[in-house]
């Protein structure tokens, strides 16, 4: 389990699960992925290079963002590619409650930085066809993890 | 109670639908449907909770749990959140389909049954080895090992990979040395019981 720490908060992730599958479904849906010259996930709005304080929120944001707008449009596809999404999507779903306990605890506060990442990447979604959104959203699902990985 | 079928009636649903679960493997089992003519087939679905959330309730089919003959399947892989997952079998015989059943409760795999290990404690010499059951990479294990005699001071050893020879310690020439272990699985953040007590003599 990969555990980040978020002020009092430790939230712990099955990043095996999480990785083995996307693993098996990255390649298919990267070769979906019509936009290649778009990145939602950008460098400039790392996970890791946010300031310590807003990086509790940002993630929350990333994992309502993923939940909410980008696995529920991917989950069309075949039997093998909907049962890799919902292991992913579920594994998200547990990392969110755990998340959202921490932050009735005030310690996941959302400062202006925070607000801007999310809103950056939200808008390069937004200006997308939504489900080749999601799609390269799903297909970029391997910057994030190694975000989580290399955020301290 | 085995349902039977008046002919003409509808296929009836599968009953008795239960889980087993032990040391993180999840088999959903059920009661065989006595019916006369072709051969019953039975099909199972699964929900996590994102699905019930966030997917408009949606069930996803399992393929290797579709159109099989078993009155089980190993839903594993699917299970692979820790979170609550809801679970329907129906029957199909030919071209009729039954009603779908649904387990009796959301089942979440933090209730697993994990079993201590089995292991085996060798000496090989003055070196005090341990083989490990292999359980998957979801499993660690806490080694504990003592000399007999010197039950107040007990040694341990965390091991994540099973699939090797542990080396515990070198012992002393002809003292008796014993061990025991217990499993961890970190996904779910619990542990075994410890397996029994195994003792082993150094050479001389």
């Amino acid at each position: 389990l990969k555990q980040l720490h978020f002020g009092h908060c430790v939230v712990s992730m099955d990043m095996y699960e999480i990785r083995k599958g996307f693993g098996e479904i990255k390649e298919m849906t990267q070769a979906q992925d019509q936009y290649t010259s778009i990145r939602l996930l950008h460098r400039s709005y790392s996970l890791q290079d946010t300031k310590t304080e807003d990086r509790c929120c940002f993630f929350h944001y990333l994992l309502k963002f993923y939940l909410a707008n980008v696995f529920n449009q991917c989950q069309a596809n075949s039997n093998f590619h909907q049962r890799r999404v919902s292991r992913i999507a579920n594994n998200f779903l547990s990392i969110k409650k755990e998340l959202t306990l921490c932050d009735t605890v005030t310690t996941c506060p959302c400062g202006k930085e925070a607000i801007h990442r999310y809103e950056q990447i939200l808008s390069r979604f937004e200006r997308m066809e939504s489900h080749s959104a999601a799609l390269k959203a799903l297909g970029e699902l391997d910057i994030l993890l190694d975000w989580i990985d290399k955020t301290e | 109670l085995v349902p039977l079928l008046v002919s003409g009636a509808l296929l009836p649903a599968p009953q008795n639908i239960t889980i087993l679960s032990t040391n993180m493997k999840h088999f959903l089992v059920w009661s065989p449907l006595t019916v006369p003519g072709e051969a019953v087939k039975y099909s199972i679905e699964f929900q996590g909770e994102y699905e019930r959330d966030y997917a408009n309730d949606s069930w996803i089919p399992i393929g290797e749990c579709t159109d099989i003959s078993a009155t089980q399947c190993d839903i594993t892989e699917d299970i692979s959140a820790t979170v609550p997952y809801n679970l329907r079998v129906r029957a199909a015989q030919g071209t009729e389909v039954s009603r779908w059943a649904t387990l009796n409760g959301l089942f979440n795999r933090v209730t697993t049954s994990l079993i201590p290990p089995m292991l085996t404690v060798m000496a090989d010499g003055y070196h005090l080895l341990v083989e490990l059951e292999h359980l998957g990479p979801a499993f660690e294990f806490l080694v504990l090992y003592w000399r007999k005699g010197q039950e107040n001071q007990v040694y341990e050893k965390v091991v994540r990979d099973s699939n090797t020879t542990v080396h515990l310690e070198t012992m002393e020439a002809g003292a008796e040395y014993c061990v025991k272990a217990q499993t961890y699985v970190e996904a779910i953040n619990r542990s075994s019981n410890f397996s029994q007590v195994q003792c082993v003599k150094a050479a001389d």
